[in-house]
Formats: C-alpha cells, structure tokens, sequence
C-alpha cells in the first residue's frame, strides 16, 4: 500500500497511508490530477495538532464506503453520532472548531458532518442566554433590538 | 495561473487551492473585527482580486462573504473570455483541416485546464455555486461547466461556421471514395456534445448545441449531395443498376454513424437519405416493377422490396400491380387447360391452379419476406381466378366439382399414386385450393356424394387417408362442415362389428340345412340423413335366395334394436354368382352382378329363355331400370337377344347363352350407367339450391333468436357474416328467405323497418 | 488564535443549522448580531418545512412552491404558521383527553385543520410512553379515522398517479416473489387478503384479486407502462394499453390508432387472458356487447374502491358465519365501518335502497364506536338522504348525540351513599355467569335500569336484587353492559395477558395501565373524581 507525507502549516511532514489521506477529496482530487510525484503535500491551513487528529480519523474510517455524495438531505435528517465519534470529539472548544475548519478546508464531508453535529447538540435545548454562556459569547444588542429580536421569536418558546 | 504547458507542481497546486479558499471564507475576518487579515492563516496572497480590509457594518457581513464569492466567479469568468479571445485571434491562420486540428488542440487543452481548475476551484463550488443554485439562480455553474459555457459563448460562437465547413469537406471527400482522418471528425462531435448544457439543471447534458450546429448542417449537406449523385445516376444508369447503388448508399451511411458520428443522427441521416434516395425516385421504381414480374427478377424484386418497405406508403402501388398480375397469370393457366376442350382431366385443372399459387407464393416468401399484406393480394389473386375463370364461367360451381372429383380420384382404390407421403402432400395441396373456393358447400355435397361412394363399394385407397382429408376439412370449416362426413365413416365402423354378432348369432341359431341355403352376405347399416343416398326409384322383387338371407339378417337386427326401420337400397348392392351352366370351362366362370342383374339372371334357373314382358313381371323392374341393364347383358353376351341383334323392348326374348367366352375368369357386369352419372351430377346441384335456402333459413332463425329485434339491413348483413364461410350467398335469396319465413309466422315486420322473432 | 461559534464561516454556521431544530436556531439568533443573517436564510428555513412537516393541506401548494426561486416564499413565516397549527391540535387534543364533554367539537376542529393535523397526530400516536398512552393513541387514532373517506379515494389516486416495460414480466416476477395471489389452503375471503397494506407487510403476501391488480398496476406504472384496474366480475383483471400508435409488441400499428390492451390476471399468474376468452366468458353471463365493452374497459378509481368496500363486506359476513376461522388482525369494527362509507359515498345515488340498507349499520357501528365522526355524517350523509324519510331520523339522533356529549356529566363521589360501592372504574374482571371480560367505567350504587328492563332482566331473582351496586361497563366485543356487583370476579392480569381486543377499545376512557394495581387508569375524573 503506497503512502503518501503530508506538511502541516507549522512544517511538520507526516507518513499515511494514500487510502486514508484520500478521505480528503482535496488530497485525492490533487492525486488524481497531478500523480503522484513523491513530494510532500503541503498543507498551509492545517497545523500539526489539528492535522494529527484529522488522520486519526481517516485511519479509523478509510474503508467506510462513499457517503451517498451530494444528497446531504437524508445525512442531515439525524443528529445521531456513532460511539467513537462521539469520544473523539470530546476535545476542548478551539480545537473542535479547528477540527471542522480542517475538515471543511480538506473536503472531508463526514468529518464535517461530525463536526457540525457535535455543536448543534451542544446547542440543543439551549435558551440564548445558555447559548452565549457555552460558546462564550458577548452580547452585542441594544435592549431595543433584543427586546425586538425576542418579539420575533416567541412562537418557539415552550408554551 | 492556468498555465498548465508548463505543468502543476504540489505546492502551486495546493497553494492555489488555499488561496481560494481562504478567500471565501474571509468575511469572518472583516466581520468579527478582530482584524484577521484574509491571507494571514496561510501565508499565500488570494488571487488576482485586490483585497479589501474595510470594516462592514454587521447586517452586511453576508453580503460581504456573497460578494467575495461572485468576485471570485466573475473574475475567473473574464480571465477564460480573454484566454479565448486570444484563441479566437490563432485559428484565424487556421483552415480546413488544419483549422480541424488547432480546434481539437485547443479543445483537448482547455478541458484537461478545465478539470484542474474546477477542482482547485472546489469551494467556490463546494459553497458559493452549489447556494445560487440552490437560491434558483439561473447562469450560475460550477466551475468546470463555467469553462464550457465561456469556449461556447467566446469562442465555438465565432468558429462553429468554419469548423462545420471543414467538417462537411472532409465527409463529402470520404463519399467520393477518398480516405481521411476519421477520429477528426470523432473529437469534433464529442466537442460538440459537450457544449450542450440543461438551461434547467446544467448538472445534465443536452444535446441541443450538436443537434443545432453539427447536425443539422450535416445532413442538410446529405440531402445535397445524394440529391445530385442520384439525379445524375439514374441518367445515365438502369433502375435496376439504380436499385443497387441506392441500397449501398444506405447501407454505408448506416455505417458512418457507428464510425464516427453520435447515435442520436441515426434516425435523422436514415431519413434524409431514404428521402432522397427512394422516395424521390419511387415513381420510376414502381414502374419497373411489372417488368421485373414479368421477367421474373426474383432478386432485383427483393431489393425493390427492401427499399420500397422503408419509405412510407412504398408498397401499396405494388400491391395492386402484383395481385393483378397473378389474377391474369392464373386466368392464362386456366385458359390454356381450357382449350383441350370440355374433356379434361380434373387433375390438370386443378395442377394449373397450383402451379399459379406456387409460384407466387414462393415469390412472396422469398422476394417479399411474407409479408402479410402481399400474401394477402395473393389471397385476393387466387380466389378471384379459382372462383372466376374460363371454365367456371358456365357455374361458379364448376370449381368445387373439379377440385372434389380430383379428390375422389386420389382418394379412389386404383388411382396411379402410391405413396402415402405423396398422398398426404397431394391432400394439403387440395387444402390450399380448398382455401380459396367460394362454394364450399358444392364441394361438400361432391364430396360426401364421392366418399358415400368409396365407403358402400369399399374402394377407398386407406382409412388413414380418408380421415387425414376430412380432419383437413373439419381444421378449415369447423365441426358442422364434416359432421356427417364423420358420422359415415363411424357406420361403417359399426357395419364391422355388426356383421361379426351376426355371424356368432348365426353359428348359434342355424343348422347345417339352413345354412346351405344361406347366401353368404355382408350387411352395412347407413344412418338414413347422415349418407346423401336415396331409397331405389324403382320396385324390385327380389330373388328368393336373397329374400331369405335379408329376412334373417332382419331378425337379428330387430331383435337387437327394437322399432327402426331398415329400407334396402337394392341400387347399391352387389353380388357374385357362379356360372356352372356354362361347360367349356374348366373352372365355372364367377359373374361380378347388381342385385338387379341377379335378379334377372337368377330367374335363369328355371328355364333357359324368357320373354322381356315375363322378367319385367318377376322382377318388378322400371322400364328405365331394367332395359340399360339388360343391354349389358346382351353386349356381354350372357344373354342372346331374340331375335337377333334386338334392343330390350316388350318384343325381345332373352335365351341363356352357353357357350360364353371370357378371357378372365371373374367377370364384371355391374358396371356404372353413363347416363346415371350425368343425371346424378344435375341432381347435386339441385339438392345444393335446397340445402342453401334452407341454411339461409336456418341462419336467419338463430340470429333473430338470440336478438329478438333488428333491422332488416343488419340482419342481412349478419347472415352474410354467417354463411360466407360456405358460399357467397346472394342479397336477393336472403330477402326471399326473410318473406318466406314471414309468411310461416317466424318472424314478423315492425315499424320502421325492424324484424321481431316471434316465439 | 482563539475560535469560537461567532467566528466560523457563514458556511459551517449554516451546515450547524441544519443539524439543530428550528427552535435552537431561533435561540441563536437571539444570542449575537453575527447570526442574523444566517439564522434568517430562506434556504434553511425552506428545508425546516419540508423535513419537519410531510403533510399538507392543499391549499399551501407545496409542491409548487418548492419548484420556485427560493426568495419567492417566506419560509420562515410558513414554517411558524405550521408550528401554531401543530401547538393549536396538541392543545385541543389535550383537551378531549382531560374532559368526557365536548369531544365532538374537538375532533371537528382538529378535522378542520385537515391534511396540516396528520403530522402532529402521527407524532402524538407513536409516543410509547407517558401517562396517558393509551388514551392519546386511541384519540389520534380516532382522528385518522376521519380521513377514512378521503383515504379510500386517495389510494386509489395513487394507483391512477404512478408512472415501465414488459407486462407479463412482471406478473411471473410478482408471482415468483409471492407478491400476488393468495396460498393455497387460504381462506379465499379472509378478511386481511382485502389490504393493500396487509398484503405487503405481511411476509406471505396473500390478496384478492383486485389487490394483486392494484400492486401490479402500481409496479406497471413504476416502469412507465399504462396499466389499469379492470373491473371483471369475478376477478379484477389489469389492463395494460399500449401507447396510441403502437400494439402490445412494439410493432407501430400507424399513428392515431389504439393498439389491442392486454389483458392480465396477476392474481393467478403470469399468463396473458385472451379477450376474446374474457369475452366469451361475458356473453355466457348475457351481457350484450356494449355492458361488455364497459366492464372491459378501465375502473375508475371510485369504482375500485367502491368494490374493494364491497369485498371488505363480504369478507366480514363470511368471516362472522365462520367463526372458527382464524381471527383476523385488523380491527373487523373498523375495517366494516370503513367499508360501509366507502359503498354508500361511491355507489350511484340513484338506488336509494342500497342507501337505505347500509344506513342502520352505519349509524350504528358510528353511534357506538366512532361518535367522534358526527360532523362528518352530518356534511356527507345526511345529504344523501334529503327527500327521504330517513333524513330526519338522522338529524334528530345527530341532535342527541350532539347534545349528550355537551351535557357535564353528573358527578359522582365516594361519599355518602357510595361509599359501599366495592370495585373502582378501570376495574377488569369476568362475569361470573357469562365469563366475558370487560372493564368497569362506571357504576350506580342500585340499580339505576328502568323497570321493564328490570323485570325483563329478572334483577330480582339476583341474590341481592337490585339494591346492590350495579357497573357500566365495557365488553371485549365492544357492547356496553349494565353488570351486577355480584356477577364481578375482578382478574388480575399483566397488560400484555389481556385481550387484544380490550386494550384496543380501552382508550376511549383510560388513560394507561397501572401496572402496580393491575387496572386501567379513568380518564373521566369529570363524573367519578375519586375512582
């Protein structure tokens, strides 16, 4: 099985199998276009830390088969996350930002939808207040937008 | 940036990718704030768009990101229509086939580029295309089709022309027998194929722009050029020369498609020659066509067929030309057995109908690929020669009669043909002129009249014969048809078994003194009204010998089946008598009689001459019965007429004539009257008037039984639908019958032209 | 450099949104100004709508409006106008569940909301758990029963709507995969072989002869050929018609003729039927040619599913002749009630008898177990009936009923004279004379029958005669009985040991099963508050 080195942005060169870097459409798509020649492929949006992790997840999914591609209609459908995905996004909230970031820059669709999912649960049930407190997040209204901005939005609240 | 001649390394490559991608997903920077430069996170300068650092107020921060992304697409937009302009400004230098081949370069070159960059363009489309689109934006693509869109609005637009022009060159080189460089013309199409885009979903390929700019042209340039070779062709050539070259065209342009163009011209190219080719010149094909017929020109009729079937309405002219041509070839055949003179064998007729169907038939299948509607102008052809000729003109049942006494001569003990194989192929030959006869009830009557025949004086060829010709005629016209035919031969069946009981019966009841007085005899039992027989139209008493047997045998058969009734057809029967008077031979002579010349001749016993007035009187005889055979008699010289050399008539005596002489030992008297065969002939066509009258009635009463009222006309018109299958019943004779069974209180006239059933 | 939520891209932020309920989305907006936009975009909440609503009533358009430019339709104010229906059915339904009265109005206002209901409804029926389980499902359940009508024609649309290649492939293919025809050793009238549902979820596939033609018409169009119910007598034949200028063998037969249909039996197989032997067939009942064209030509789907109630009848009288039969596991009440609306809303209004001889079991099957529905006889049958005498019959039991259910129930406490009364509703036990189970939902502490009943009933001879106390309750079979205390012999059972059919019915006055105390829980606190 070939393998192919990848160059993180902080310049650090990682050995992986080509199956498992191929997860990333962006490497597989370069392959396929260019060959490939041996080189490093360098990888200017990813550091290390990120980049390790993001492997560690292809390993553990190279032999899924192929997402049913652009119908994401039916992968949205549910916020379910299998086990290890689950424990493998247990990491802290920048590098769970990191992580979706890479997986969007790399075109790795099922990391992304990982990703994505993890925070909508974090989000579920949530009141806004609780919401801001999790992300850690400044509110940025005047009381007359807030104020209005609620008005807007009564019809979700629990009745 | 697209400049692939130099090749793509990793690094370039991933770095234009980042590039892009950091571009789109700047807004974050500008609009959180915190000053993250675009650029910054990867180290590489976005591309070509000059960066804007500007703080946004918040409520536009996605107009911001939505303007970075359709920057980006409009940018690269312009950056291809450049690129093109400049393509467009080289092949100017180009043309013909070296335009053809700067074409392909270019094409090939720009669509490798195009995969590269839709893939490093992969967020713009991952985000920002893949949202107008589905925001139901329209002149919104992915970047890969973006390419194709610019090539065919920037360049294709002002090149199609040209292109096409050197494309139609080349083809019109390789008609005229030249070589080229087909796989030219192959890339050409693909190209073409590829520009053609969905305006709905430009995710699926139409083939609109190939249709509109490849072949349309294309096959206007067909259309031409076919036009002019075969005006020019058939000028200087035969149509069957014509027929050839046509067919061959067709065939190769049938071969160009697979070769090099797409399949969707298929039907449009079959078309435009068939047009071009047949159509316009049908008229002068069809009118060879009777030359070929009568040239018989199996193989140049086939082509025409070929060719004729694939334009529309090519074949029904012919039609008409080919069923008049085998009615007057039939008609001829007929004519010409005709001319022998009224004598003629039934055989030979029959041949010459055949021979006729045969050979036309075999054109049909061979020239014509059976098909049906030619086999159906055969049809037509046939019955109107084998209903209507020369010979039929006197009585359209001249037919039927011909055909059934053929039949009987096949069917007859005697007959010259042998093997049975060949039989049965005689049968199924019969079968097919049966198909077409009109009378078939004529021949039914003939038939049955011929089988009664073979079956009483037990002279048919074999059994298995008999049955395979009336299964024939049961397959053709049902059960009804053959229902008595059936029915005769079972009694026959029946006869068989009957005579065995008889003969145990008669081993248990007689004694030796009764039995030497017994004739020794067979009985057949004919079911009166299946056997088309008559009861004698003369009386006769019978000899006493023949009495007995007959009341003995009657005995037995009444006490078996107690009340009917049993008349003896004397006419039928038939007899051997032994001839010990006569001295001179060694072995006495045995005479083959009817039971009427044994009758005469028994009386013989007492006395050696009797006068014409004493046998009329023992034997009760009509005059008209009794004088032909006697004749025979005296022409056998069995008997000696007195005086000498008389006629039967009152005055003549009749003396034993003992010094008979024959060659053979076995002598036959009961031979067939000429004038009974005529007679009976006449009889059968008077008894087909009865029976079609009556079948007339018989139809009538079951369709107004079952639909209580009607229409006269449509009652008409259904018992022409009922009868048909057995003769071509006449308008006149329905209407008749209608009166007639109005008088007997069948039916009944209502208002306004309807008939009730009256029950 | 620190990430957090406000930073990501508006991409990933959108991709977030999909994944959460429309109700976090709306949390977060109300968090920071950087979520405006996003959390408004028409895409996401076009994409709310369509996944968390399947039904529709029709005059939303909701196919169209999915075809148009996204920005054409306000999205979001769709999607909260289906949100308020969805709160305003759960209230009402809520309130049929907690009340005896008024449950009439109730279920007409959740029929009003018409196809908008069925999703909240769905919902509210597959709840497994909580405290009023049965109850909720048995009111859904209920409030299906009102599209009955509208779903008999519907399934039948179905089979008119769906749009392949050759006929007789199909039918061997459905033969050999058992999907039509019934096995042999079946009883033929079986009651389930009348269900299109039945006959596919059930692993033996067995159906009716129209059935099997309804699922091979359905695979037919699947493959884009025209096939059609013909309505034979004695077997539903499929017509399969070939496209107009073209035969059955894809040879053209020239333009603008109509090529010879097919005929097919999928019931017994993959063999063509000739017509002409369908034909024949005719003419030996005495059909004269034209009633023969009819009968072969296409069934609408009215006259499908107006035969399909006819043999749901038929199988219901057979099956009640033949009690021995294995029983069925659709609900027979259910399945009649179903069928007798089909017959008399499809069949020719012309033939008032046939009317007139579903009425009675209409209204009684409807009186007993389908109350609910009287707003809906009230709009479709009692039209039928204007002119004939019955129409006032049945307004003036509409009138009763109405008034009835609004009346407030008597309230009856365990206090004064009753504290003697010995067993509480949601009691089950067996008669002790005639061993039927049933359950308690009400009680009189004497006997509260009038007098002729009484005497007729021979209350008397009871060893307590009628001053003891006497229950109102519910009979497996579904009839209401007035019991003797003395004829009760409570049982204790699991819920899972009782009779299908109690639990079935159960809800229309239980909550749940109190699984402690082995009983049913009252839901009509409104007239016995202490039981």
């Amino acid at each position: 099985m070939s393998s192919i080195t990848l160059t993180s942005s902080d310049g650090i060169e990682m050995s992986v199998d080509r199956t498992t870097a191929e997860r990333s459409v962006l490497i597989k798509n370069m392959l396929d276009d260019l060959g490939d020649s041996g080189d490093a492929v360098p990888l200017p949006n990813v550091n290390e830390a990120v980049l390790k992790k993001v492997i560690e997840w292809c390993e553990h999914h190279k032999n899924d088969p192929p997402s049913a591609s652009d119908d994401d209609d039916n992968r949205r459908k549910t916020t379910d996350i299998d086990e290890w995905d689950q424990k493998f996004m247990q990491v802290d909230q920048e590098m769970l930002f990191e992580i979706i970031l890479a997986a969007n820059y790399l075109d790795i669709k099922a990391l992304l939808d990982v990703g994505c999912k993890t925070v909508a649960n974090m989000i579920k049930g949530k009141s806004p207040e609780e919401i801001r407190k999790t992300f850690n997040i400044q509110n940025d209204f005047t009381p007359e937008e807030e104020d209005q901005i609620r008005r807007e939005n009564e019809w979700a609240e629990d009745r | 940036m697209l400049n692939l001649d130099g090749g793509i390394d990793m690094k370039a490559y991933m770095g234009l990718y980042t590039a892009v991608h950091n571009f789109c997903t700047s807004q974050k920077a500008v609009s959180t704030g915190q000053g993250l430069q675009q650029g910054q996170r990867g180290g590489v300068s976005p591309p070509t768009v000059g960066s804007s650092t500007t703080q946004y107020g918040l409520g536009l921060t996605w107009m911001q990101a939505h303007l970075l992304g359709e920057e980006l697409y409009k940018l690269l937009g312009e950056y291809l229509s450049r690129h093109l302009s400049d393509v467009f400004d080289k092949s100017q230098t180009h043309t013909e086939e070296g335009l053809l081949g700067f074409y392909i370069r270019e094409w090939e070159r720009y669509t490798t580029a195009a995969k590269y960059v839709n893939h490093i363009f992969k967020y713009l489309n991952r985000h920002w295309v893949k949202r107008e689109i589905d925001e139901g934006k329209k002149n919104v693509y992915d970047v890969y089709t973006l390419h194709l869109v610019r090539w065919k609005d920037d360049f294709f637009e002002n090149v199609h022309e040209k292109v096409m022009d050197a494309v139609l060159s080349l083809i019109e080189k390789q008609r005229n027998g030249e070589t080229i460089e087909q796989s030219q013309i192959k890339s050409i199409v693909d190209s073409f194929v590829s520009l053609g885009l969905d305006e709905n979903d430009s995710s699926k390929s139409t083939l609109d722009v190939y249709r509109k700019y490849f072949q349309d042209p294309f096959i206007d340039a067909t259309k031409v050029y076919y036009e002019n070779e075969s005006r020019q062709f058939v000028a200087e050539n035969s149509v069957v020369e014509y027929m050839k070259k046509a067919e061959a065209r067709l065939d190769e342009e049938k071969a160009r498609v697979g070769l090099y163009l797409h399949p969707d011209v298929t039907k449009g190219l079959t078309d435009t020659c068939l047009a071009v080719l047949v159509t316009a010149h049908s008229t002068l094909l069809r009118d060879e066509f009777q030359v070929l017929l009568d040239n018989e020109r199996q193989e140049d009729l086939a082509r025409m067929y070929r060719l004729l079937s694939r334009i529309k309405d090519g074949l029904d002219p012919l039609r008409t030309t080919f069923e008049n041509h085998v009615r007057r070839a039939g008609l001829a055949a007929v004519e010409k057995v005709a001319t022998d003179g009224e004598n003629f064998e039934p055989k030979l007729y029959v041949d010459a109908l055949l021979q006729v169907h045969t050979r036309y038939q075999n054109l049909v299948d061979d020239a014509f690929n059976g098909e049906s509607e030619f086999v159906r102008s055969l049809d037509n052809a046939c019955r109107e020669f084998v209903n209507r000729n020369r010979i039929c003109k006197t009585s359209s049942s001249k037919s039927p009669e011909l055909l059934a006494k053929y039949t009987d001569s096949l069917l007859k003990k005697g007959s010259k043909s042998a093997e049975e194989s060949e039989l049965e192929e005689m049968l199924v030959q019969i079968m097919t002129v049966f198909k077409y006869i009109e009378d078939k009830d004529v021949f039914q009557k003939f038939y049955s009249k011929n089988l009664a025949k073979r079956l009483v004086h037990v002279s048919s060829v074999s059994d298995d014969a008999e049955t395979s010709m009336i299964s024939k005629l049961k397959e053709a016209c049902g059960f009804e048809y053959t229902n008595k035919l059936q029915r005769m031969f079972q009694d026959m069946q029946i006869s068989k078994d009957l005579n065995n009981n008889y003969k145990d019966w008669q081993d248990k009841v007689l004694d030796d003194d009764d039995r030497k007085r017994m004739a020794d005899a067979h009985f057949q039992i004919l079911g009166t009204g299946f056997w088309p027989l008559n009861a004698p139209t003369t009386p006769f008493l019978a000899p006493p010998e023949i009495v007995k047997t007959a009341e003995r045998f009657q005995k037995f058969y009444f006490d078996k089946h107690n009340g009917r009734k049993l008349t003896w057809l004397w006419q039928l029967c038939k007899g051997e008598i032994k001839a010990n008077y006569i001295k001179n031979a060694k072995v006495p002579y045995t005479f083959q009689v009817s039971t009427y010349q044994m009758g005469i001749l028994l009386l013989f016993n007492e006395t050696d001459t009797l006068t014409y007035s004493e046998i009329e009187k023992a034997t009760t005889l009509t005059n008209e019965i009794l004088d032909p055979n006697l004749s025979i008699l005296l022409k056998a010289k069995v008997l000696i007429a007195n005086p000498e050399g008389a006629k039967p008539e009152p005055s003549t005596a009749f003396t034993l004539n003992y010094n008979f002489k024959n060659k053979k030992v076995k002598v036959n008297l009961n031979i067939q009257i000429k004038s009974e065969q005529k007679v009976e002939a006449d009889d059968t066509h008077k008894t087909i008037e009865e029976d079609r009258k009556l079948l007339l009635q018989s139809a009538i009463v079951r369709i107004m039984k079952s639909r209580k009222k009607m229409k006269h006309v449509q009652l008409v018109q259904e018992v022409i639908q009922q009868v048909k299958s057995r003769f071509p019943p006449k308008i006149p004779d329905i209407k008749k019958n209608i009166e007639a069974l109005m008088e007997k209180d069948y039916i009944e006239r209502m208002d306004g032209d309807e008939i009730s059933y009256i029950a | 450099m620190v990430q957090s939520l406000i930073h990501l891209p508006d991409e990933i932020l959108s991709s977030i949104l999909c994944h959460s309920s429309p109700q976090s989305c709306s949390a977060i907006e109300q968090t920071h100004t950087r979520f405006r936009s996003v959390t408004n975009e028409p895409l996401l909440w076009r994409r709310y709508c369509l996944t968390h609503y399947k039904f529709w009533s029709d005059y939303h358009e909701i196919r169209w409006k999915s075809t148009c430019p996204v920005h054409s339709v306000d999205w979001k104010a769709l999607f909260v106008s289906r949100d308020q229906v969805d709160h305003s059915v759960t209230r009402i339904l809520d309130g049929i569940l907690g009340s005896q009265t008024g449950r009439i109005e109730g279920f007409r206002s959740v029929v009003e909301f018409g196809y908008d209901a069925k999703d909240t409804l769905l919902r509210h029926a597959s709840v497994s758990s909580g405290e009023d389980v049965l109850a909720r499902r048995w009111a859904c359940l209920h409030g299906f029963g009102i599209f009955c009508p509208q779903f008999v024609t519907s399934c039948a649309d179905l089979v008119i709507l769906s749009p392949r290649e050759k006929a007789l492939a199909i039918a061997s293919w459905l033969e050999a995969n058992g999907l039509t025809g019934i096995d042999p050793g079946r009883e033929y009238h079986a009651l389930d072989h009348n269900f299109l549902g039945m006959a596919l979820q059930n692993s033996e596939h067995n159906s009716l002869p129209l059935v099997s033609a309804v699922i091979y018409c359905f695979v037919a169009r699947g493959i884009g050929l025209n096939a059609q119910p013909c309505g034979f007598p004695f077997h539903v034949h499929v017509i399969v018609t070939p496209q107009p200028g073209w035969n059955m063998d894809g040879d053209p037969v020239g333009a603008e003729k109509q090529g010879e249909p097919l005929y097919v039996d999928p019931f017994r197989g993959a063999r063509e039927t000739l017509a002409s032997a369908l034909r024949s067939q005719l003419a030996f009942l005495g059909m004269s040619p034209l009633d023969q064209l009819t009968i072969l030509g296409e069934s609408s789907p009215s006259a499908v599913a107006l035969r399909c109630g006819r043999n749901i009848l038929n199988s219901i009288r057979l099956e009640t002749q033949h009690p021995e039969t294995p029983t069925t596991s659709v609900d027979v009440v259910s399945a009649k009630y179903a069928a007798i609306w089909s017959v008399m809303l499809l069949s020719d209004d012309s033939r008032p008898a046939d009317l007139r001889h579903y009425l009675p079991r209409l209204m009684e099957l409807f009186a007993a177990d389908f109350p609910s529905d009287l707003f809906l006889v009230e709009k479709y049958i009692v039209p039928l009936f204007r002119g004939m005498y019955e129409h006032e019959n049945i307004l003036e039991s509409l009138h009763v009923m109405r008034t009835v259910d609004e009346i407030p129930r008597q309230v009856r406490r365990r206090s004064g004279g009753n504290t003697n009364i010995r067993y509480a509703v949601g009691q089950v036990f067996c008669h002790r004379r005639y061993s039927y189970t049933a359950i308690i939902t009400g009680w009189d502490s004497e006997c509260g029958a009038g007098e002729q009943w009484m005497m007729r009933m021979g209350v008397d001879r009871l060893e307590a005669g009628r001053y003891q106390s006497f229950y109102h309750v519910l009979v497996e079979d579904r009839s209401v009985r007035y019991v003797a205390e003395e004829n009760i012999e409570p049982i204790l059972l699991k819920f899972s040991e009782l009779p299908n059919s109690l639990t079935a019915i159960a809800g229309k006055y239980f909550k749940c099963w109190d699984e402690k105390n082995l009983m049913f829980v009252s839901n009509m606190r409104d007239e016995y508050p202490d039981d």
